[in-house]
């Protein structure tokens, strides 16, 4: 059984894969993550008759994104990881977008804040293009994904991937602060 | 009664800190990991980079703590954290931690107030006589609160603009001595006399404290002497400044424990680490034939121990909280 995570954004998305049933929980929230996250987790797994004792794998999206929701989210995996002792994977909202999208081809996945745009481009087979960037523009012609998050995708994108260490888990922030720099 | 273990997180500042506290008052083990050494770098506690370690070293603390103690997660009773007053950023990763961890357990989740943690402090190891007198002094607060008793809080009076620590931090950054600054105050305190004239702080009836004016003071002061050419003695000045603020303090005090008619004090907070406060406050309580109770001077500073004995005090009285519970900046006790 599988959990997967997502409070980047304004939308939360929480979901459950067993076997091979998926449940998805959302919820629109603006300032709110620390707020819903833990309820909604609780309750898929109410909801569903399910045990959380029987997960054995947590993907996270770990950002960029709002630097708060990748915290809360964050926090809440790498301590559910610990705590039962199971794989965690983080993966990238951009990435997440673009192995999402149907776009044949090269393509770019942007989310933009109030100085910049966060960029990814991948390739036909979703390889990387360039190294995720933050830049003050956002020039590149490639096709632009949805930001939307494809939860099975993401599940198998993930499948083969080797456990993460819960403790070394971090955010993916991309843009240094302001006394970094 | 079955003993009763709480694992507690502290994040709301600049240390990741957990405890396990049995019964409320024994400090089973306590690990206090301080970002002090990067802050120092920025002259100060930078928020954003105070949430970015207390996210990378949340799970290492819990698991050194438990190491420490010889304990399993499955061993405890209830899990506790600071959810307020504190770094937003920073109170959230310990917040959403310990939802995580009770939520797994199915164990009881406790919300505690970072003030009163403070002045758990004193329990630790201690017992405590009610109705009593609690003066918190930190780089935040400044209170005096009646206690009837044990979760009872009365603000009697809180300082109207900065907090005692900020005015030592500020003291500290105008005689250009290093961060952390109020320790180095009182350190140059010690070898200084009070040979420049300080302001009368609020002298009312009020039990509240004001420390602008004589950071105000202490900043003009400087300038001025530098204008003329003389010689700035950080040492004297910093004296001069301790013993007009510690007046402040036992004046206020002593006055609230009169009116009151209280028997027992006590004292909590990051400043109650300074000597010269501690002994200015004791000798004063001695003089009314007041009790004093002081926290050793590791469980003043920020840690998770207080939370434990506090979270014990809630947990007693059963005020759980729910998984849907927020960090918040600013909550009164």
């Amino acid at each position: 059984m599988i959990l997967f995570i997502d409070t980047h954004a304004d939308l939360i998305t929480i979901a459950l894969k067993n076997n091979n049933n998926l449940y998805i929980k959302t919820q629109e929230s603006e300032y709110s993550h620390s707020i819903y996250t833990m309820p909604m987790i609780e309750s898929i797994f109410k909801d569903n008759n399910l045990d959380v004792h029987d997960l054995n794998k947590i993907i996270v999206v770990n950002g960029p994104g709002s630097f708060t929701g990748i915290r809360i989210g964050l926090s809440i995996a790498k301590t559910l990881a610990y705590a039962l002792k199971i794989d965690i994977n983080t993966i990238s909202s951009l990435t997440a977008y673009l192995i999402s999208s149907d776009i044949n081809g090269n393509k770019k996945a942007v989310i933009e804040d109030n100085k910049g745009f966060y960029i990814s481009v991948f390739d036909e087979n979703n390889n990387p293009v360039t190294d995720e960037f933050y830049s003050d523009e956002d020039t590149l012609e490639y096709p632009l994904v949805d930001k939307k998050i494809d939860v099975n995708r993401v599940i198998d994108y993930c499948s083969n991937m080797k456990s993460e260490n819960p403790h070394h888990i971090k955010a993916n922030y991309i843009k240094k602060i302001e006394v970094e720099k | 009664m079955k003993d009763v273990y709480i694992l507690a997180v502290e994040s709301s500042c600049d240390e990741t800190s957990v405890s396990i506290i049995k019964n409320g008052f024994e400090d089973v083990a306590t690990i206090i990991n301080s970002q002090i050494d990067v802050h120092t770098k920025y002259g100060g506690v930078v928020p954003e980079v105070a949430s970015r370690l207390h996210l990378e070293n949340i799970t290492m603390v819990i698991d050194e703590c438990l190491n420490k103690a010889n304990m399993k997660l499955e061993d405890i009773d209830a899990f506790a954290c600071t959810y307020a007053p504190g770094l937003l950023g920073s109170l959230l990763v310990g917040v959403e931690a310990t939802k995580a961890l009770a939520f797994v357990y199915n164990k009881p989740f406790i919300a505690t107030n970072h003030m009163m943690g403070h002045i758990y402090a004193n329990m630790i190891g201690n017992k405590l006589e009610y109705p009593l007198l609690s003066l918190i002094v930190s780089g935040g607060h400044t209170d005096l609160i009646l206690m009837k008793s044990e979760n009872e809080f009365k603000y009697l009076g809180q300082t109207l603009d900065d907090a005692i620590g900020e005015a030592y931090d500020k003291v500290a950054r105008i005689l250009n001595l290093p961060y952390p600054g109020g320790p180095n105050v009182e350190k140059y305190a010690l070898e200084g006399q009070p040979t420049y004239k300080m302001p009368q702080i609020l002298n009312d009836e009020s039990f509240n404290f004001s420390f602008s004016g004589i950071k105000s003071h202490v900043n003009n002061l400087v300038h001025n002497e530098k204008q003329r050419g003389n010689e700035i003695r950080q040492y004297d000045i910093a004296r001069s400044f301790q013993d007009c603020v510690t007046s402040h303090l036992v004046d206020k005090t002593k006055k609230a424990l009169l009116k009151y008619n209280l028997k027992t004090f006590l004292i909590s907070g990051g400043v109650a680490a300074n000597n010269h406060i501690r002994e200015s406050l004791k000798e004063m309580c001695d003089s009314i034939g007041v009790t004093m109770h002081m926290p050793p001077k590791k469980y003043c500073t920020d840690n998770a121990a207080m939370i434990g004995a506090a979270a014990y005090v809630l947990y007693k009285n059963k005020q759980f909280a729910p998984l849907s519970t927020n960090a918040q900046s600013h909550v009164n006790l």
